[in-house]
This record gives structure tokens, C-alpha cells and sequence, in this order.
């Protein structure tokens, strides 16, 4: 071939159109390239070709097939034919057709006006830019058929110089589809990014601009049938901003056509109906997010509010062993009320703060022997109550929890607490009614109010707690570890929400995202 | 003197509560190239880049490079002031320890001004590679939301695996196992719901889908995730910002109990 020596060129040329199809999944006609990248459209096809025969598999490809039809009343005819139908179409032909690739693509599109919507959507622009503007559309020069005597200008308003193919495509382009095809003009000769048709672009915003909206409206004509209310938008902001930055005016008319152009990218076809509500959910889960973050942000204010001064305070009379503490405290502020001692029996508060659970039951579960040999050590007065506190005391420490508040209100005894009855109550002043649920080593589940005062932090076991309360204690720790144990991881499990994973080996966080990346 | 007008100020906003869960403090970058971000999460497990390129911008002036601290919380919080359609508009001063956000209302019969302390963060910056993948997914990202979301309710770490038939999502927990696979789907019709498989050799990783899950909030950034992985390298999650720049995050995977004993 004549055009050996210019293939060279055009072959680098393959790589950038693999990008593009396989990046933005486009559908890549030879007209469309002919025009992108000003070569001419028999050079296009050549190179279709060469990409077709370079990367046969992984796309679809359609051909136009020309020629004679075999049929009586003898018509040329030139039709476009999906690879796999080729041979087929080609029994239609006279002997002698010729066969060209018009495009490539991922898959072949269901909806045809996609094949010829990109194409159609660069004529447009091409048109659209200014008379002065020098473009391949403007001087007819990639087209093969040409006619000396036709003089163009290319300045001045010359309309007769617009050459007929493009107009013929949108009038086709008119009759089939009217909306989605200048949709699809926005969309794709705003995001591409290449030379040819983005610069142009700007320059048609620019002048619009100046012109004013109506002008705007007609070179981006698409937006304002189809999507009303974002060409309406723009134009406004387009006012808007031309009033207030004059100097900054053409920048910010491109802006305005990218933000539009984004919403309108799904409306090639029928997802036209689905944009408005997309954008409309999109701001919506934001609002709403708004929303529900003000909710929480305020809980937790309010959650580590309450706990601090759980914290602080020290005057609880209960037995707890299960380590739920903070989630307890949680739900105990509300009732929290600055009164005398009393008691109550409700139900237990169950939130448990996720993650540092499983640990702990662990923990506790192998602490039982411990417990058990400091419980007969203790040895001190109410069997039970001791032995709780002191095993949840052990497992507070040892699991390395650093929740202080929690270590710092350990499950107390009945007993001990009425020792200490006088002494706590001129010492905290500040108290609080707070209940706790614990599980005894029978496995039943005990509720009790406590009180919670701010004072006596300090003094740490033998705390405060002012009387047994209305739910039975067992008095013999007959069954007492076991069953105690599986209750609790019961009640754990149950209140950690499903949080473990099952596995017996779960896979670990290993490494952290630094041991990755070098410092700068 | 740093100044940056955004037009499109609900794109902040959007920045703002896709990061914030992740990251309570952070300080933005300004330079001559653009506004970003680069921030750990608490546990330095997972690291968040953000970049808004300036040419975004509507203006952008940033005499010199200058760090802003921030809490990104009480930004947020400012920043839900400003209306959807509204301008943001950023402004700082050499050596001043706030910062002004400004909204001007679409008609601009409405402007608010936001003064914000700034604070101190001593920030480690990380370096990171272009690196290639093993395997790059590209999904819609309300998918990818939905996978999370619903997986997480069954479990807390998540598996991917992608093969050449697709990508499958996978997780076990006490009530049961969960597989999600999404296969290959390039469509021209609608490019924004395609799921495009690019895969040099199958890769298999382990993460925690609480952090995915925090990704995922930047799902009304972008239609699209990338997903890229390979079996050495931290997951990359990428929302592409439109003509702006992206948001990335990082995460590294879980390690196999077993392994990490060799190892």
C-alpha cells in the first residue's frame, strides 16, 4: 500500500486506542477517529483493522459492508454487520463487496444509537465551534469524496461550506433518538479530554458565555431538553458567576459543564429517568447522614460524658463479674440521680462494648483457676461475693484493659460495703443509682441497683456498697465456675452482636499499613 | 495567602464525610498543584490520600505550600452549614492558625463566613509506590457499598478473590457464610455499571470489612470504584473525583493466624 510508510505513524496510534476502549469502554468508530485524531477516515479504517487483528478476542467488532445486492431491482447498499453475522450479510452482496471494519467495541451495544451517538456528539461540537476555528469538518478534507469547485471560507458565517454528512447524521440522529444523543454529546466530548474536540469546547462555553445563556443553551443544546433542572443550574451559576469574577468567566463556564456533564453520564439511554433520583439520593443520604451523625456525635458526647463520671465515681455496691462494666455505665446515666441509696430491681443493661469483649471472656475463662485459688485465699467473709470481685478485679489487670474508669470501680461486696457504709456516704456526696446485671455461678442472672457516688475513687476493692439487694444471691457456690462461664459468654456473645468471627483461627490484623510505605 | 474557590462546594462536603470516619485529625496540604490529604486511621491500619487538583479549582491561589491540622469532625460540622448548591470557598493566611471557609448561596444573596482553629498534628508522611497489581476490579461503587453492608452483618473480615470469571466476596461468621461473586460485565450502554476485571494472576486477600465499610462512604463521589490488589501490597480503594483528582484508601490485609506464626 501506497500508505505504508504513513501506517508507522498511525500504528503508535494503537496503543492510545486500546486505552481508550478499554478504559472508557467506548465505542470506537472510524469516524470518531478519523476526526479525533485528524487522519483520514481510510486511514481510520486501516487502523481499526490493525487493532481488530492485534487484539482479536476481547472485543466485539462491526463491519460495513458495501456493494451491489444480489437482488432484482439492483440497489448499492452498504450495511453494518456484527462480526459474527458477516459472512452472512455477505451472501446478500454481489461477488465483489467491500468489507470494513466501521467500529470496535466491548460488546455490541442493544441500543444501536450508542454506535453512532459519539461520532454524532463530535460533529456537533465540531460545528459548534467558531467560524474561525479551524477544523476537519470545516474544510471537508478527510472526507473521500470531494469537489474542486467548492470554495470554503473559513472566515466569516459560510453555512453553505458545511459539508452534508454530519448534517445527514443528525437528522437521522434527530429522527431516532433526539434526547439521548446530545446527552451523550456533554458527556463524552467533556470527559475525553483530547485534544481535538475538548479544546474547541472551551472555546464555544467561552464565547457563549459572553453571548449569554440563550446562546449556551443552543451550543449545549442537550442538557436543557433532557435535564432541565442541571442546565437551568448551571445557567444560573453561570450568571451568577460571571457576576461576580468577570475576569474568571470562561473557566468557570467549563467547570459548570463538567459538573453537568457528570450527572448526566448514565443517560445514554433509558437511565435518563434514573439521574434525578440518583442525584436527589445521593444529596439526600447526605442530608441524612447529616443528620444521623448530629444524633450520634451528640450520644457519644454525651456517652463519654457519662462514663468519666462513672469513672470517677466509685460507690457502687454490686457483685459483677462479668466485665460489661462500661456499657453498663452507659445505660446507667440515665437514670443517674444525685439521691439517698435506694434499691431497685430492673433489667440489666446489655450493650457491651464490642470489641475488647471476646478478649476479655477469654481471659476470664482461663482465670478461673486463679480465681479459684485467690477465692479460697481471700477466703473473707460472704463466700461468693469475694470470690466475684476478686476474679473480675484479676481479669480486669491482667487482660491489659486500659479502661481505667473500669479498674477503678471493681464489683464490690456486700459485706465489706457495709463496713464501709458511714465512711463512703461522707465521702461522696454525688451519687447515682445505676443497675447492674451480673450472672451468678448458678448461671441465674442477678440485677441489682447500685449506687455510684464521684467520691471515693480512691479506694479501690473494698468499696462501698450499701445492701444486698432484691434479687436472690446464691448462697452456696455449688455449681460455681463452669456453668457461670458459659452464661456469660452467652451473654456476651449476645450483647457483642454477633461481632466474633466463628473461625477457630481468624486471621489476624498482621501488619500495620506502615510497614508498607516508606516515610517521607 | 491561600485562597481556593470550589464550585461545586457539595464535593467538599461529600470529601469531608467520606474521610472523616476514618480519621479524626489530618492535615490538608496546599500546594501549587493542588489540595490534599494524607492521613492514618488511629490503628495504622489504614491510610486515606485525597487529592483535589487545583486545576479543579475555580480559583486557586496557594503562594507557598503551607499544612493545615484540622479536626475533621468540626470541619465536617462547619461544612454542613453550607447548602449543596453553595460555594466553598477556602482562605488561610500566611501564619495564621485558622482558617476561613466561606459559603456564598447560588444567587449569592446569602454569604456565610466559618473561622476554624486550626491545631497541630504531628503526621507521618508516607511515601507510596506506583506499584502494579495483580488484579484491578472496577465496579460500581453502589455495588460495592451493598457488598459490604451486607456482608458485615454476617461477618467481620471479608475475602476477596479474584479470578478471571469475576471477583467473589466472601465472609463467615457465627450465623453463617456469605459468597458474593460479580462477574465480568463491560457494557457501552451504560460504562457507569460495568464491572471490569483486569487481572494478571488470581489473588486472594483477607481484610476487615469495618474499615471496607468506612470506604464505602465515599461512594457519592464516584460511580466507579477501583479495586486493586496484590497478595504483598495493601488493597488500593479508589473513588475517582470527576475532573478533580481521587480519594484513595489503603488498607493493609489480615494475615492468616497460621502464616503469622511462620512468619
Amino acid at each position: 500500500m501506497a500508505a505504508a510508510a504513513a501506517d508507522g505513524a498511525l500504528l503508535d496510534l494503537l496503543p492510545q486506542i486500546h486505552a481508550l476502549f478499554s478504559d472508557q469502554l467506548r465505542v470506537i468508530s472510524y469516524k470518531w477517529l478519523s476526526r479525533n485524531f485528524s487522519v483520514s477516515s481510510n486511514d481510520a479504517k486501516r487502523l481499526l483493522q490493525e487493532f481488530v487483528k492485534k487484539h482479536g478476542t476481547d472485543h466485539q467488532v462491526i463491519y460495513s459492508v458495501s456493494g451491489w445486492l444480489k437482488n432484482n431491482p439492483q440497489n448499492y447498499c452498504v450495511k453494518l454487520t456484527s462480526g459474527h453475522k458477516l459472512e452472512e450479510a455477505r451472501q446478500e452482496f454481489k461477488d465483489s463487496c467491500s468489507v470494513q471494519v466501521y467500529s470496535v467495541q466491548a460488546c455490541i451495544p442493544k441500543d444501536t444509537a450508542v454506535l453512532w451517538n459519539p461520532e454524532f456528539v463530535q460533529a456537533e461540537e465540531l460545528f459548534n465551534q467558531p467560524f474561525d476555528e479551524e477544523n476537519c469538518l470545516r474544510d471537508n478534507r478527510f472526507c473521500g469524496v470531494l469537489n474542486s469547485f467548492v470554495k470554503r471560507t473559513t472566515k466569516g458565517k459560510h453555512v453553505g461550506s458545511v459539508p452534508p454528512k454530519p448534517t445527514n447524521i443528525a437528522a437521522v440522529a434527530a429522527l431516532s433518538k433526539p434526547s439521548s444523543a446530545p446527552k451523550e454529546q456533554s458527556v463524552i466530548g467533556r470527559q475525553q479530554g483530547l485534544p481535538g474536540p475538548s479544546s474547541p469546547k472551551k472555546e464555544t462555553s467561552n464565547k457563549a458565555e459572553k453571548d449569554n445563556i440563550p446562546v449556551l443553551d443552543k451550543t449545549a443544546n442537550a442538557p436543557v431538553v433532557k435535564e432541565p433542572s442541571i442546565a437551568i443550574h448551571a445557567n444560573k451559576a453561570k450568571a451568577q458567576n460571571g457576576k461576580a469574577l468577570p475576569s474568571n468567566g470562561g473557566s468557570l463556564a467549563t467547570m459548570w459543564g463538567r459538573a453537568s456533564a457528570k450527572p448526566k453520564a448514565p443517560a445514554v439511554t433509558n437511565a435518563t429517568t434514573d439521574l434525578p433520583s440518583v442525584a436527589v439520593t445521593a444529596d439526600a443520604q447526605i442530608c441524612a447522614k447529616e443528620e444521623a451523625d448530629a444524633d450520634s456525635s451528640d450520644d457519644e458526647q454525651s456517652v463519654h460524658y457519662k462514663r468519666a463520671s462513672g469513672g470517677a465515681s466509685n460507690r457502687k455496691r454490686r457483685a459483677v463479674f462479668d466485665l460489661s462494666d462500661d456499657e453498663e455505665e452507659d445505660n446507667v446515666t440515665a437514670i443517674a440521680s444525685p439521691e439517698p441509696p435506694k434499691q431497685c430491681v430492673t433489667k440489666p443493661g446489655t450493650e457491651s462494648s464490642q470489641d475488647d469483649k471476646p478478649e476479655k471472656k477469654k481471659l476470664e475463662g482461663k482465670q478461673e483457676i486463679v480465681n479459684d485459688v485467690k477465692d479460697v485465699t481471700n477466703g473473707t467473709d460472704s463466700e461468693f461475693t469475694s470470690e466475684c470481685k476478686t476474679k473480675s478485679h484479676n481479669t480486669i489487670n491482667q487482660s491489659g484493659i486500659t479502661l481505667k474508669e473500669k479498674s477503678k470501680d471493681p464489683p464490690t461486696n456486700g459485706n465489706n460495703k457495709q463496713d464501709h457504709a458511714a465512711e463512703t456516704a461522707s465521702d461522696a456526696p454525688k451519687r447515682r443509682k445505676v443497675l447492674k446485671t451480673r450472672i451468678d455461678e448458678r448461671g441465674r442472672e442477678v440485677t441489682e441497683v447500685v449506687w455510684e457516688g464521684e467520691a471515693s475513687d480512691s479506694d479501690k476493692a473494698e468499696k462501698n456498697v450499701t445492701s444486698p439487694d432484691a434479687a436472690p444471691r446464691p448462697t452456696l457456690p455449688s455449681k460455681p465456675q463452669p456453668a457461670a462461664n458459659t452464661d456469660r459468654s452467652n451473654v456476651a456473645s449476645k450483647t457483642a452482636g454477633a461481632k466474633k468471627p466463628a473461625k477457630a483461627a481468624p486471621p489476624k490484623q498482621g501488619k500495620n499499613i506502615m510497614s508498607f510505605f516508606k516515610k517521607i | 495567602m491561600l485562597e481556593l474557590r470550589l464550585v461545586q462546594g457539595s464535593l467538599l462536603k461529600k470529601v469531608l464525610e467520606a474521610i472523616r470516619d476514618l480519621v479524626t485529625d489530618a492535615n490538608f496540604d496546599c500546594s501549587g498543584t493542588g489540595f490534599s490529604l494524607q492521613a492514618m486511621d488511629s490503628s495504622h491500619v489504614a491510610l486515606v490520600a485525597l487529592l483535589l487538583r487545583s486545576e479543579g479549582f475555580e480559583h486557586y491561589r496557594c503562594d507557598r505550600n503551607l499544612s493545615m491540622g484540622m479536626n475533621l469532625n468540626n470541619m465536617a460540622k462547619m461544612l454542613r452549614c453550607a447548602g449543596n448548591d453553595d460555594i466553598i470557598t477556602i482562605k488561610a493566611d500566611d501564619g495564621s492558625d485558622t482558617v476561613t471557609f466561606m459559603f456564598e448561596s447560588p444567587n449569592q444573596d446569602k454569604i456565610a463566613d466559618f473561622e476554624m482553629k486550626l491545631m497541630d498534628i504531628d503526621s507521618e508522611h508516607l511515601g507510596i509506590p506506583d506499584s502494579e497489581y495483580q488484579a484491578i476490579v472496577r465496579m460500581p461503587s453502589s455495588e460495592f457499598s451493598r457488598i459490604c453492608k451486607d456482608l458485615s452483618s454476617i461477618g467481620d473480615t471479608v475475602v476477596i478473590s479474584v479470578t478471571k470469571e469475576g471477583v467473589k466476596f466472601s465472609t463467615a461468621g457465627d450465623i453463617g457464610t456469605a459468597n458474593i461473586v460479580c462477574r465480568q460485565n463491560k457494557t457501552v450502554d451504560k460504562p457507569e455499571e460495568a464491572t471490569i476485571i483486569e487481572m494478571q494472576e488470581p489473588v486472594s486477600l483477607t481484610f476487615a470489612l469495618r474499615y471496607m465499610n468506612s470506604f464505602t462512604k465515599a461512594s457519592p463521589l464516584s460511580d466507579q470504584v477501583t479495586i486493586s490488589l496484590s497478595s504483598e501490597l495493601p488493597v488500593v480503594v479508589e473513588y475517582k473525583i470527576a475532573e478533580m483528582g481521587y480519594i484513595r484508601f489503603y488498607l493493609a490485609p489480615k494475615i492468616e493466624e497460621d502464616e503469622e506464626m511462620k512468619s
